[in-house]
């Protein structure tokens, strides 16, 4: 155990013991497991690469007053039968995993009864928009599932709640280091930068290097927020001083394995990490006439990051330097707003200027993100159809848009039992995003069973 | 003779229309006394279990667990089943509510729109669980009284945004504890019944302790018990937060 990791636990346990002991009040066991099986539908018949999850969790409650939760996430990629060149194939070199997913202690009234203080692996969602926040920044993207943006990945992390008022808070979050994305086969190759100064020909390979940033003070992530509430309206504003969530390419080189370099093909060895960062957030959220109503931007002020690009042939080698990010600042929001149809319907629409992979002044994308959902026999089932409209240039935008289309059916014929079948069908033009996802397109057959 | 035929005349008109607004007055009174009834205690807190039941009899079950402090402020949150454990639901002033996803950590703010939803399946809607004072969304039109209730009918003011134009309620005379209820539509369509039952005094309130809430559209039916129903707690109105509805219990 590292050193850091030491002193992490100790300040874990200094948390604990600022707690009266109290006997648990409530000790849970629970959790959920998902069977989830995709067929492609760019190669009808062929399992798309994708995983099983069982996730337990532990919680204990003590007088309401602290709170202990543990949970593990267990992923198995596929049947026992995979081979390893479909492994490789999916990017992927291990069959199964078990990762700490949460482990937290929260403890209200730390010594000031206005102080909760959440010490751990924990989520720390910030932002009002709905699942696409360009404030929410600490916990690194979980887009192993294409059908499912708004997934993250718990951090370590300690957070300090202050409530001054019922409705006035301010928040602090320091965490000792940024986490790598959990990234979608194939989606290392959207990662900004992988192109730049590539030679001419198909690369037979492509091994990923990625620099984690390491514990300590110079890789730690920090940010403030002070919310509120006053006339109907609740508002934050927030700063953020950390990691961006997706890597950049820092270095790539390139190897032709043929010395005389009359054969076009190289082996690309790709260096990426995480770009430091700087978020000004503000967010608000309120309601008209019963539609809920919500805005969330960001002014992003990131570090500018070279990118060096080297292609070796036999003892020749040629050096490019380029930017594979500007230092410029840039703003990304999120608008919208959901209503609740007599009857049953839900629609939600929003409007989100910048997504995940998108970054740099003047390289955002335009997303129209659609929801129309009606639950039918008592919530037995529910049927949704989601929809986003991608743009990449407004002045050309049938040549450079995208689209991406999740319809879903959940069936619940008992409780804590949940029967789904949905899928993707995405596509797109010239740089967009969702035209990527064009060859991910895949229907889904999911089991939950809650426990 | 014209003079008195129009005095006669006039105090039959006078007579007709004094009587009216008497009736109207006795039913307001009535409503007020039951809107009282409803909104005496402090505050209440209970575990609150729900069953719900589909007109073929197959059964599911909630538990919840409940706060209520006057008209306005009301905290709820999961317990059963594991589904839906922890989930939270807030409602404070002015239809602000917030809902707490355990699974994603997360207070959200939903639009009152979804007020005339069902809540999680039951026969209840949120406005139905959320109500507390009748006076302030319908006004008492008519009473009869037989057999030691009273029945007062209520109709929908015009600017309310309420899902029942009309409402039919039996009530306790004395104890102002309300029987039984028929919701109706704006159109005139029976919507739901429900039946109180179990009425017992807790500290210095008479309470039902059980409801069966009756779709007649589908024959589902609801069934909601109070158990360990405490009132007058002291709840600060601190309680009702995010802060709250993010904690464990």
């Amino acid at each position: 155990m590292t050193v850091a990791r030491t002193r992490w636990l100790t300040v874990l346990g200094a948390a604990l013991l600022g707690v009266q002991p109290v006997a648990a009040q409530d000790l849970r066991f629970g959790g959920f497991v998902r069977l989830d099986r995709r067929i492609s539908l760019v190669d009808p018949g062929r399992l798309a690469d994708f995983y099983h999850v069982f996730r337990p969790e532990l919680s204990a409650s003590f007088e309401g007053q602290a709170e202990v939760v543990v949970s593990l996430d267990a992923r198995f990629y596929g049947l026992k039968a995979r081979s390893a060149e479909e492994l490789a194939r999916a990017n992927r070199h291990v069959r199964s995993s078990v990762t700490l997913w949460e482990a937290f202690a929260r403890i209200s009234g730390f010594v000031v009864s206005p102080l909760d203080l959440t010490v751990g692996k924990q989520r720390i969602l910030w932002g009002a928009a709905d699942g696409l926040n360009p404030t929410d920044r600490f916990n690194a993207y979980d887009l192993s599932d294409l059908t499912d943006f708004t997934a993250r990945v718990p951090v370590w992390a300690v957070r300090g709640e202050y409530y001054a008022t019922a409705d006035w808070r301010i928040e602090a979050v320091w965490t000792p280091t940024a986490h790598r994305p959990i990234l979608s086969p194939g989606m290392d190759d959207l990662v900004g930068g992988a192109g730049h100064g590539a030679p001419p020909g198909p690369a037979t390979s492509r091994t990923g290097h990625f620099e984690t940033p390491s514990f300590g003070l110079r890789n730690s992530q920090y940010g403030f927020k002070v919310a509120g509430g006053a006339a109907g309206l609740d508002f934050s504003a927030s700063y953020f001083d950390g990691f961006d969530g997706i890597p950049a390419v820092r270095r790539v080189t390139f190897l032709s394995p043929d010395a005389s370099g009359s054969t076009p093909m190289f082996d690309a060895h790709v260096w990426s990490m995480l770009p430091r960062i700087r978020v000004l957030g503000a967010d608000v959220a309120a309601e008209w006439r019963g539609v809920g109503l919500w805005a969330e931007g960001g002014i992003v002020l990131p570090d500018g990051v070279e990118i060096v690009t080297d292609v070796v042939t036999g003892s020749d080698s040629l050096r490019e330097r380029g930017m594979a990010i500007e230092g410029k600042a840039y703003a990304t929001w999120t608008v919208g707003g959901d209503y609740r149809f007599r009857g049953g319907w839900y629609l939600n629409l929003q409007w989100a200027h910048g997504l995940f992979l998108d970054r740099g002044a003047g390289q955002l994308h335009d997303y129209l993100i659609g929801k129309l959902e009606r639950r039918l026999l008592r919530e037995t089932v529910t049927v949704s159809l989601q929809g986003v409209v991608e743009v990449v240039q407004w002045s050309n935008w049938s040549d450079h848009a995208g689209y991406g289309v999740y319809p879903k059916v959940v069936y619940s014929p008992v409780d804590n039992v949940d029967l789904s079948v949905g899928g993707l069908l995405a596509g797109g033009r010239g740089d967009a995003l969702f035209g990527h996802f064009g060859d991910l397109n895949q229907v889904y057959l999911r089991v939950e069973v809650s426990f | 003779m014209r003079t008195q035929a129009i005095r006669i005349v006039a105090g039959a008109v006078f007579a007709a229309l004094s009587a009216g607004p008497a009736r109207a007055q006795d039913a307001a009174w009535v409503l007020e006394r039951v809107d009282s009834t409803l909104t005496a205690p402090k505050d209440i807190v209970a575990t609150q279990r729900v069953v719900l039941i589909d007109a073929d009899g197959r059964q599911k079950e909630r538990t919840l667990r409940v706060y209520q402090q006057g008209l306005d402020r009301r905290l709820a949150k999961f317990v059963t089943p594991a589904a839906v454990r922890g989930v939270g639901f807030l409602r404070l002033a002015d239809d602000q509510m917030y809902l707490y996803l355990p699974a994603f950590r997360r207070v959200r703010r939903i639009a009152s729109s979804i007020k005339h939803e069902d809540f999680m399946g039951t026969d209840l809607s949120y406005e139905d669980l959320s109500r507390t004072h009748f006076g302030n969304d319908y006004r008492a039109v008519g009473m009869t009284s037989a057999e030691q209730v009273h029945t007062l009918t209520l109709e929908a003011r015009p600017d309310a945004d309420v899902s029942y134009g009309k409402i039919v309620m039996r009530v306790l005379p004395e104890r102002w504890v309300i029987v039984d209820m028929q919701l109706f539509a704006r159109d005139g369509r029976l919507l739901k019944t429900i039946a109180a039952s179990d009425i017992r005094q807790v500290g210095e309130y008479w309470m039902a302790h059980r409801l069966e809430v009756r779709t007649v559209r589908d024959g589902h039916r609801t069934v909601l018990e109070y158990e360990d129903l405490q009132v007058d707690t002291g709840l600060s109105d601190d309680f009702f937060s995010q802060r709250q509805l993010k904690r464990s219990s």
